[in-house]
């Protein structure tokens, strides 16, 4: 029951980062280019969806700070494509600005709880939490026994749906004209050009795509752990590349949709790894370097395999 | 297949070696009590800082003079935020009996996870308790300590130094936003008592001086600046003007008295880390969380520079020093880091 609860816990917060997961995959498999906008505009995601959330819109909160990501990745496509800026210093110098921004969006405080001053049922103004998408939803559960009772349970599930109907949007509109152009950019930009078709629009739709997912993630985030803090995006990016990586490693290089779904699995079990590591008996600032070791280890099952089946072959070939 | 054997065979691993050990980082005491009634407390900061470190140090201390029988467990995110649910999701399952989470977000994750939940929460250096949405009615579980030291405190330090202060004079950088709340927070509480008080802010570091003057010209008797790091880096250039025309500067950190300023009042972490573990021991005893509202700091860290006092001239009667440590020695030898 403890593993369960655990496991159940791994797996809401892994699939609350998939969506970043899936932003991270946009960029780095599709467009084949890294964009170090994430550790930005993740948080831009959280804050605008905090501000949006307190002012009583949870689910339009969700959808601005989705709008907020892709804001955010618009800029670094302008810099990348009008300015010529290298596209890792586009990505650093957004993500540098947009702190600025996303102290502004908090109103000048690193951290902000979602909730709304009100008056109680005896007449003292009071502080009470603002609705989330997440609130609502274990609303149905309650009086509920068993697995679904757990809240991280019902997060898991929510989060779930909510990643389900992306990862297949994002399934479907890689196959139409507009997402293959987007492909077809990653692959040979040079083709995409000659074919008549503006690259640096595809790209720019691609970067702010990749953004918007990952300013989802964090807006999905902020509604589930109601604050909105200004440190939470710091190591997103390596965070999100774990999991895409990891993802491949587990489900192998399937396509398109096989991509889509193994960076979700990335990111579940990146967060199993961790979940797990902190769970070794061992001082906890050892855990940084042993959720590294893992990384490492999976990163380097490929090679393995391969070197493991070339040594098979030769034993046949005696 | 291969590879997902071997991450599992590394996820067994670890589940094996933590269900017949305790936690990380565990320092059990009273060893001879049965698992039943061994109170499960744990500590979770979200990195390692100076400060913090002292808080956890004090709070472990303390609990295990107590002599009951209490296992502790220490948990660090390391500075990684999205560590921090994950490590209070592990202290869930595991069935702590209590949780003292460090700082506002560890807070705020530790309400999050344990919601629904009769656990205990106890946290400690949370500057705005209510601000950080740990008082509410969703809240009954939850007591602990700020580490916010209130405006009366600040005008008390300049009243206990100079009892007929006629008017203050607040200096600040306009864009701090921790010195302007301080600034703010100290203007509220001399308007309500009021206390006359005249303000400058400075946009940058080259206004500092003639902003010094200004308000000296305009007859403050004493200068505050809160924690603002600007003027910290500049407390030489801030001094000299003040102390020429024998101005007190107080301030709103040990690190600027340090550097010349004259006191301060400050944050104690050893005394806050002792208030967190009291509430602990009160909590494990049977009281109710609900009965405990929140308390904030009943003594804080007071330090003088005794060269600065020389060269205002100050004539400050010597029961004005008592309860303050000396930072700064007359000769200008620092105790400050040692």
């Amino acid at each position: 029951m403890v593993y369960l609860s655990m496991l159940i816990s791994a797996l809401s917060q892994g699939m609350l980062y998939a969506p970043m997961a899936l932003g991270v995959f946009v960029t780095f498999r599709i467009l084949k280019t890294p964009d170090l906008t994430v550790d930005g505009s993740f948080v831009f995601g959280m804050t605008v969806c905090a501000a949006v959330t307190i002012a009583g819109h949870p689910v339009l909160a969700l959808l601005a700070g989705t709008a907020a990501g892709a804001l955010a990745g618009f800029f670094t496509a302008l810099l990348q494509t009008k300015l010529r800026i290298e596209p890792i210093l586009s990505g650093i110098l957004v993500a540098a600005g947009l702190y600025t921004v996303n102290y502004a969006v908090l109103g000048g405080q690193s951290n902000l709880y979602l909730q709304y001053d009100t008056v109680n049922s005896a007449g003292a103004a009071v502080k009470a939490a603002s609705p989330t998408i997440y609130k609502n939803f274990s609303a149905l559960f309650a009086g509920t026994e068993g697995v679904l009772a757990d809240s991280n349970a019902q997060v898991l599930l929510l989060t779930l749906i909510i990643v389900a109907a992306l990862t297949a949007g994002l399934g479907v509109f890689f196959f139409t004209r507009p997402g293959m152009a987007i492909r077809a950019t990653g692959d040979n930009e040079e083709m995409v050009r000659s074919s008549s078709i503006n690259a640096d629009l595809t790209r720019t739709a691609g970067v702010m795509l990749a953004n918007a997912l990952v300013a989802l993630s964090g807006a999905l985030l902020c509604q589930q752990q109601r604050y909105a803090d200004l440190n939470c995006g710091s190591s997103m990016l390596v965070m999100g590349l774990a999991s895409v990586i990891i993802g491949q490693v587990l489900f192998g290089d399937r396509g398109m949709v096989g991509g889509l779904i193994s960076a979700v699995g990335g990111s579940l079990l990146y967060r199993i790894i961790i979940q797990a590591a902190y769970q070794v008996d061992m001082p906890s600032y050892a855990v940084k370097l042993l959720s590294t070791l893992i990384v490492v280890a999976a990163l380097a099952v490929p090679l393995v395999r391969r070197k493991l089946a070339r040594g098979q072959r030769g034993g046949k070939a005696q | 297949m291969a590879s997902a054997l071997v991450i599992a065979g590394i996820l067994a691993g670890c589940g094996s070696s933590s269900s017949n050990s305790a936690p990380s980082g565990t320092a059990s005491s009273g060893s001879a009590a049965s698992a039943q009634e061994t109170y499960k407390v744990a500590i979770v900061q979200p990195m390692s800082h100076t400060s913090l470190d002292q808080i956890r140090d004090t709070i472990v201390s303390k609990l295990e003079a107590s002599g009951k029988s209490i296992e502790i467990a220490t948990e660090n995110a390391n500075g990684d935020s999205t560590a921090l649910s994950t490590i209070l999701s592990n202290c869930k399952a595991e069935g702590v009996d209590l949780v003292v989470p460090i700082a506002t977000s560890t807070a705020q994750s530790a309400k999050t996870v344990f919601d629904g939940d009769s656990t205990p929460i106890v946290f400690a250096a949370v500057s705005d308790p209510t601000a950080a949405g740990l008082t509410g009615d969703d809240c009954q579980y939850i007591t602990g300590v700020s580490n916010n030291i209130p405006a009366a405190e600040i005008v008390k330090l300049i009243f206990n130094f100079q009892p007929d202060c006629q008017k203050i004079g607040f200096l600040y950088t306009s864009s701090e936003a921790n010195s302007v709340s301080t600034i703010n927070a100290a203007k509220a509480y001399c308007d309500q008592e009021g206390i006359a008080y005249e303000e400058v802010s400075i946009a940058n570091l080259s206004e500092l001086q003639t902003a010094a003057e200004t308000l000296i010209s305009r007859g403050v008797d004493a200068l505050y600046t809160g924690n603002d790091n600007s003027i910290a880096s500049a407390m030489a250039t801030y001094t000299d003007v003040a102390y020429a025309a024998g101005i007190p500067v107080y301030c709103g950190a040990d690190s600027m008295v340090a550097d010349g300023g004259f006191a301060t009042i400050g944050v104690n972490y050893v005394q806050l880390g002792e208030q967190v573990a009291d509430l602990v021991l009160k909590v494990m005893d049977g009281a109710d969380p609900a009965d405990l509202p929140y308390e904030t700091l009943s003594d804080y860290a007071k330090f003088v520079n005794l060269q600065a006092a020389g060269r205002f001239g100050a004539d400050f009667p010597d029961s004005a020093y008592e309860g303050y440590d000396v930072l700064v020695e007359e000769d200008g030898t620092s105790h400050f880091g040692a």
